[in-house]
């Protein structure tokens, strides 16, 4: 079989290819070269291609394969990080022109981990400035989404998102503060993972907001991202915020039992208020499928949900103007002016108000982990469908601002900020389309540090499933 | 559960607002101004209308996974 054929197989499946000698690594790392080079023009979701470092690491790694030793399962497996982790001797910018000629001196520690791991980084990928939601002008344009290319595929992992729907990658990272790896996953039909908060190293990684910002794995398949976990994850003498906790075996522990299991549906999450009708008839038949695999399924409240946006939001501004300050006062004009005046408003927040939005935040981890007392996994929609790219891009900013700020409970965001708010390891796993053919995204929630039980249910529900095996009818994708 | 808190209106100025700013050494363009005194409305206004909720009776955000795992090694 040809190496272009294996390009939209799973990594664990391209692992397994490599080790028997089916498929060469030079071959596949060649196949995803060909198709960044033949499609991305029109996607947008690579900033900078390492296209001779890629097959050199590739050489290595077919070398390890034919000798019998290979370093890892991710032993010639090429991937691509979101341009928000040092990489090094490559321009890392975090999508901003304040960074636009930042050259990494040495790989962020989950870069490292991968790349020990023999795995073959093919570039870094396109992001909303600074990781904050919507840039009016991107620095390398907008990504498109695969699925329609008039549409979003998310943010801020936009780039991360696009390339492993397009086939560009096997798999990709992005960064997670409000949502931004499950949205984006969501949107463009691909399996993306916030772990717990400090499950996965921040070192070298451009932050956000310290108390929330997550690395992730995006893959089409949810075996690929419990392998990926299973490296990233641990401690890291370099980031004394990351967890000291052994890390499990993810892979083995997948199963597709779920007897015994009890599954939460987060009523608030199904309110036509805040998400399509699309989404609940996705989510509903998704619960009908874990219930058949033998989970009990109860309904569960978090009465706070359509609230998480707004506290979100004011602690990332807050936090993320203390980590912009120097720039700010030097580089005002270098930033999209969404980013700047979200940043300074976060500068002005009174600290009465900071201590509010703080105290709200533990009222919603408290509901979170009430619920997780009486059932292991929670379930809703993650997102809407993605939205048109122009008509939201080109509404004045004025009005955008009011809308998302006067009507919080309105605006788009509450399913995933909720666990980013409370810290728990959520991810979103396919779970169908809306009538004009656009992804939906099942999101599932369990206990802090228990990624086995949340891969181990997305696995189930994916196994049962046709939606990962379906293709954006992008041109040349299929 | 609470009743849905309603915003009061916070008046801020943008005079207001920029004496602020420059407070901490921040000088920003005009329309940069108007958009960040109405952000600062609005996120004000919202977060205070959360007494509703009695935020007051819980102490700010302490439950650090790492910290409740490690402690727990």
């Amino acid at each position: 079989m040809p190496a272009s054929e294996w390009v939209y197989r799973g990594a664990v499946e391209q692992s397994e290819g490599l080790r028997a000698g089916e498929l060469d690594a030079v071959e596949l790392t060649e196949a995803y070269l060909a198709r960044i080079g033949a499609l991305d023009g029109q996607l947008r979701s690579f900033i900078t291609v390492l296209g001779d470092e890629a097959l050199e690491a590739a050489r290595r790694s077919a070398e390890r394969l034919r000798a019998g030793a290979p370093l890892s399962r991710l032993d010639g497996i090429p991937f691509a990080v979101k341009d928000q982790m040092l990489v090094e001797g490559v321009r890392v910018t975090g999508g901003s022109r304040v960074l636009a000629n930042f050259v990494g001196e040495r790989d962020a520690t989950v870069v490292r981990r991968l790349r020990e791991a023999g795995a073959v980084l093919l570039g870094t990928l396109n992001t909303h400035e600074f990781h904050s939601g919507m840039t009016r002008d991107p620095l390398f344009g907008k990504t498109r989404n695969p699925w329609n290319l008039e549409r979003s595929p998310g943010a801020s992992s936009s780039g991360s998102a696009a390339a492993v729907a397009a086939g560009l990658c096997s798999f990709s990272l992005g960064g997670d503060t409000g949502g931004s790896i499950r949205a984006p996953a969501s949107y463009c039909g691909v399996v993306g993972v916030k772990a717990t908060w400090s499950r996965v190293s921040r070192d070298g990684v451009i932050p956000l907001a310290y108390s929330m910002d997550c690395v992730g794995p995006l893959a089409r398949r949810v075996e690929d991202t419990a392998l990926v976990l299973e490296h990233l994850a641990g401690a890291d003498p370099l980031d004394p915020t990351a967890s000291r906790l052994p890390v499990p075996s993810y892979v083995e522990d997948l199963t597709s039992d779920l007897a015994g299991l009890r599954v939460g549906v987060i009523t608030e999450m199904l309110d036509p208020a805040v998400i399509q009708p699309a989404a609940i008839a996705a989510t509903e038949a998704a619960v009908t499928v874990l219930r058949e695999l033998g989970a009990a399924v109860v309904p569960v409240s978090v009465p706070l949900l359509h609230q998480t946006r707004f506290i979100s939001v004011a602690l990332i501004m807050a936090e993320a103007a203390s980590h912009h300050r120097k720039w700010l006062l030097e580089r005002y004009e270098d930033y999209d002016v969404n980013t700047r005046t979200n940043f300074l408003t976060g500068a002005l927040l009174p600290a009465g108000a900071l201590g509010q939005a703080q105290r709200m935040r533990s009222l919603v981890a408290r509901q979170v982990m009430g619920c997780l007392e009486e059932v292991d996994v929670l379930v809703g929609p993650t997102a809407d469908a993605a939205f048109p790219l122009q008509p939201r891009d080109s509404l004045p900013l004025r009005e955008e601002v009011r809308a998302s700020l006067r009507m919080p409970a309105m605006a788009s965001g509450p399913q995933t900020r909720v666990f980013s708010l409370s810290g728990h390891p959520s991810l979103s796993v396919p779970c169908g389309f809306d009538p004009d053919g656009l992804p939906l995204g099942l999101q599932l929630a369990t206990r802090h540090f228990d990624e086995t039980t949340l891969l181990r249910v997305a696995h189930a529900y994916e196994a049962r499933t046709p939606w990962h095996t379906r293709r954006p009818a992008f041109i040349g994708a299929t | 559960m609470a009743e849905e808190p309603e915003p009061s209106p916070v008046g801020f100025t943008t005079a207001e607002v920029a004496v602020l700013l420059a407070a901490q050494g921040y000088r920003v363009p005009d329309s940069d101004l108007e958009e960040i005194t109405e952000r600062l409305r609005g996120l004000v206004a919202g977060l205070m209308a959360y007494d509703a909720y009695r935020p007051f009776d819980v102490e700010p955000w302490g439950e650090w996974p790492r910290v409740v795992a490690d402690a727990g090694e």
